[in-house]
């Protein structure tokens, strides 16, 4: 049975909204509001639901630290969503470079590779990798040595699986009547991969991407919590277990709500852009 | 014996010797290698450093700390791990392991049985489900991270028990575990039904007037078990869950191993990190081993199980 249209409509209308506020709030912080400092005691309740005595309002009460919530908020989701898409980005880039040589050649070497890569992703507990790696920088170590060097870990952990399924998805295509056609015409390799073989790549690169964000949103929530955290980073991972360690507080239980609210949204935000996809897919079929 | 069923045998006998090399050499591999990174920090020189201007001194060399933690554990018969900076290793991982066994186990065993179950059910009587959970629920629940499910159980509990005992955080804990892992093992289990009910076999057994029940135990189940990828996945969810569950560990307050490894990375505790790495290789190696004798047994050949009746 089919979704009526108007139904799909604003579901397409809503998903977009949402995106865009997703994008505000990842660009906007730190240029609109700064880094949050401290301003009053630690985890006054929200104004929202018990109004202060003291003149001063906050929305979602105050932090830890008495910092705004909502600023700490706000500048958290942009910090662990900029770390997401970038590393979402840099294994992309991986899956797609190393998935378009293995599938254009047959090197052995390469598959012997990914093959090894793959049963290493299954048999090396990736969360046990990064705590080691976090753990074994000096004090000394500079930030973006380490922060790098855990980011880089969740990178080579996700192109392995990645690279496979587009290598496949290559050769399927190349196999394929028009892409032969088009080079025989003398069409450049670039030019065949980006009319002919592209578009049969942008399904599996979405579902890469919808899978992969989420584990960089995970780890980083996580680690945090497990005290092995980016260094000099605050992300929604230390808000949530600074929230848990003070969970007696009502403010803090109401506090760490918002930030799982928060985790949800940036973790769920691939699958918003798939399901805008295949409302685009439904709509040129249609046309 | 047929010289065809000793080949089939050789065959699988080979299999299985390939898989226990394999498993040694990357076992040994990541035993030393992790031994030797947790051996490069010392925390506690850190701290030293901080506090006054003398230099710390080095941390011990690794070749000297490595052959004789090597000699202690071979030398005792794997009775005596070493020590670490809190005591001997062996007290940590006694005190520790049965905690996360348990939980491990249990949570593994219900996570996988009921996947099974569900994907039995999707793939019969609700059927119309089984799309929605395929294309909505697994890849939504796949993208939630397992802290917050773990923090959500955790908040239902005390909420309706704020004193909770042992065995209570140990129940919620190892249901947030299964909850977390339900929508993957049941993927993973309707994937590979699915894949096999399509088969030319099955339809001709259901054809011949074989019984359902019969259908799925001698040919679907076996052949799902085979080649659709759930075996390798299981054995190394469970040794993942055997090392510890890091957060359910830590938001139950259940002291399982998996805090003591968190300590032992970061404290630069060599012996204790490398005792969990060889905790997580022999259950891993077990894991491999059972899953590769269940797999030669079902289907020495490799290719598809299908009964001649």
């Amino acid at each position: 049975m089919q979704t009526p249209r108007h139904r799909r409509d604003w579901k397409s209308a809503g998903a977009w909204l949402l995106l865009g506020f997703t994008a505000a709030v990842v660009l906007a912080p730190h240029r609109l509001t700064g880094v949050p400092e401290r301003q009053a005691q630690s985890f006054m309740p929200p104004s929202l639901y018990h109004s202060s005595t003291a003149g001063n309002e906050y929305l979602l009460g105050t932090d830890y630290l008495g910092r705004s919530f909502l600023a700490v908020l706000g500048v958290a989701v942009s910090a662990t969503a900029q770390v997401a898409l970038g590393g979402t980005a840099a294994v992309l880039l991986g899956v797609l470079v190393v998935g378009t040589i293995h599938g254009s050649t047959q090197s052995r070497l390469l598959r012997s590779a990914l093959s090894m890569g793959n049963l290493g992703v299954m048999a090396v507990p990736e969360a046990a990798v990064l705590i080691t790696i976090a753990a074994i920088w000096p004090r000394t170590a500079t930030t973006w040595h380490v922060n790098a060097s855990m980011i880089s870990v969740l990178v080579f952990f996700a192109i392995p699986p990645g690279a496979r399924l587009i290598a496949e998805r290559i050769r399927a295509v190349n196999k394929s009547g028009y892409v032969t056609a088009s080079r025989e015409c003398g069409a450049t390799s670039l030019y065949t991969f980006w009319y002919d073989v592209w578009p049969h790549l942008t399904e599996d690169v979405a579902w890469i991407a919808a899978s992969v964000l989420p584990r960089f949103v995970a780890a980083e929530v996580g680690l945090a919590y497990l005290g092995v955290e980016y260094r000099e980073f605050e992300g929604l991972g230390r808000i949530i277990a600074k929230s848990f360690n003070n969970l007696i507080d009502s403010t803090a239980r109401f506090q760490m709500l918002v930030t799982i609210a928060a985790i949800l949204w940036v973790a769920l935000i691939p699958q918003v852009v798939l399901h805008l996809r295949s409302m685009r897919a439904w709509k040129a079929e249609s046309i | 014996m047929t010289k065809s069923v000793r080949g089939k045998l050789m065959r699988g006998l080979k299999r299985f010797a390939t898989s226990i090399l394999v498993l040694m050499v990357f076992g040994a591999s990541a035993v030393t290698l992790s031994f030797y990174i947790v051996s490069l920090t010392d925390e506690q020189a850190d701290d030293r450093l901080r506090m006054s201007d003398i230099p710390p001194p080095p941390p011990k060399p690794f070749a000297s700390r490595y052959t004789l933690w090597v000699k202690t554990v071979i030398g005792s018969g794997l009775t005596d791990f070493g020590s670490s900076h809190t005591g001997p290793v062996k007290n940590v991982i006694a005190n520790r392991l049965p905690v996360t066994a348990t939980v491990g186990l249990l949570s593994w065993t219900l996570a996988w049985g009921l996947g099974l179950a569900l994907a039995v059910s999707l793939a019969t009587h609700w059927s119309e489900w089984a799309e929605f959970h395929q294309k909505r629920i697994y890849p939504i629940a796949h993208a939630v991270p397992s802290l917050v499910v773990v923090i959500l159980f955790y908040l239902l509990l005390i909420q309706f028990n704020p004193r909770p005992d042992h065995f209570l955080r140990a129940s919620v804990g190892i249901a947030s575990l299964v909850v977390l892992m339900l929508p993957a093992t049941t993927a993973l289990w309707l994937n590979g039904i699915q894949r096999i009910m399509q088969q030319e076999y099955i339809r001709v057994a259901r054809a011949r007037g074989i019984a359902p029940i019969a259908v799925w135990w001698r040919h679907v189940l076996p052949n799902v078990v085979v080649s659709s990828g759930v075996l390798t996945q299981a054995v190394f969810s469970l040794a993942g869950l055997i090392v510890g569950s890091a957060f359910v560990e830590g938001v139950f307050r259940l002291g399982g191993v998996a805090e003591a490894f968190i300590e032992a990375a970061t404290r630069g505790q060599a012996e204790l990190a490398g005792v969990a790495t060889l905790l997580y290789f022999l259950v891993l190696s077990t894991g491999v081993l059972l899953a590769e004798g269940l797999a030669i047994y079902l289907n020495p050949d490799g290719d598809h199980v299908h009964a001649d009746s």
